[in-house]
């Protein structure tokens, strides 16, 4: 009996394989961002300043924008295959989101910028207000 | 979109990871179709109606009439 319920079904077997080709992929993309985010953090020169113009040598420069954009195509390609159509109509939907925050976020800033409210319109924040809408839209559409 | 999935499936006695297993999808997309959280495509519709042997729209009710 106990031998019996230990035995793995079918399709628990492709539940698991299921679930195992969509870790390898974001391991493998999590790994990639870690190995980069430390090449970046170990050739950065301090002296320069952290996260300015001519901070790293413009071989890690270029390396990086390489392999950023290299994986982050190829991975999405790769998630796309894995992933099942809610996951896929989930991300669609929070790209979206974040999209509409950058294209509506730049413009307001700006015109607030231009009417000396505010201070000039930063791309970096501009890329996070983007990047934390995208991960609260797929908590909210994920787990509502 | 009503559907008729969560008894279909408590007829056969298979948890929302065996269905999404047969059907290639998720346990979170079985809850979500379940719940009317989520309307599944064409293409995975016609995976249900076959893994029950049953027609669409003897599973998904639209809430439309029927000419």
């Amino acid at each position: 009996m106990m031998e019996a319920s230990m035995v793995e079904t079918d399709w628990q077997t492709r539940a698991k394989q299921r679930k195992k080709r969509i870790n390898i992929v974001v391991g493998a993309l999590f790994c990639v961002g870690m190995v980069s985010g430390f090449l970046i953090g170990f050739f950065e020169d301090e002296n320069v300043g952290h996260l300015t113009a001519n901070s790293i040598p413009p071989w890690l420069a270029v390396l990086s924008a390489f392999v950023f954009v290299i994986s982050s195509i190829y991975g999405s390609w790769k998630l796309m295959q894995v992933s099942d159509e809610l996951e896929r109509v989930i991300h669609t939907k929070t790209m979206v989101v974040a999209g509409n925050i950058m294209l509506i976020g730049y413009p307001t800033w700006f015109t607030l910028w231009l009417g000396g409210i505010v201070p000039e319109p930063d791309a970096l924040w501009l890329f996070l207000s983007g990047l934390i809408s995208n991960v609260l839209a797929y908590v909210w559409y994920k787990f509502r | 979109m009503k559907n008729r999935l969560k008894v279909l499936r408590a007829e056969r006695d298979w948890s929302q990871a065996e269905l999404g297993a047969r059907l290639d999808v998720s346990r979170q997309a079985v809850n979500a179709i379940e719940t009317g959280k989520y309307d599944p495509s064409l293409p995975l519709a016609f995976r249900i109606a076959r893994l029950f042997g049953m027609t669409i729209e003897e599973i998904f009710d639209d809430g439309g009439e029927h000419g």
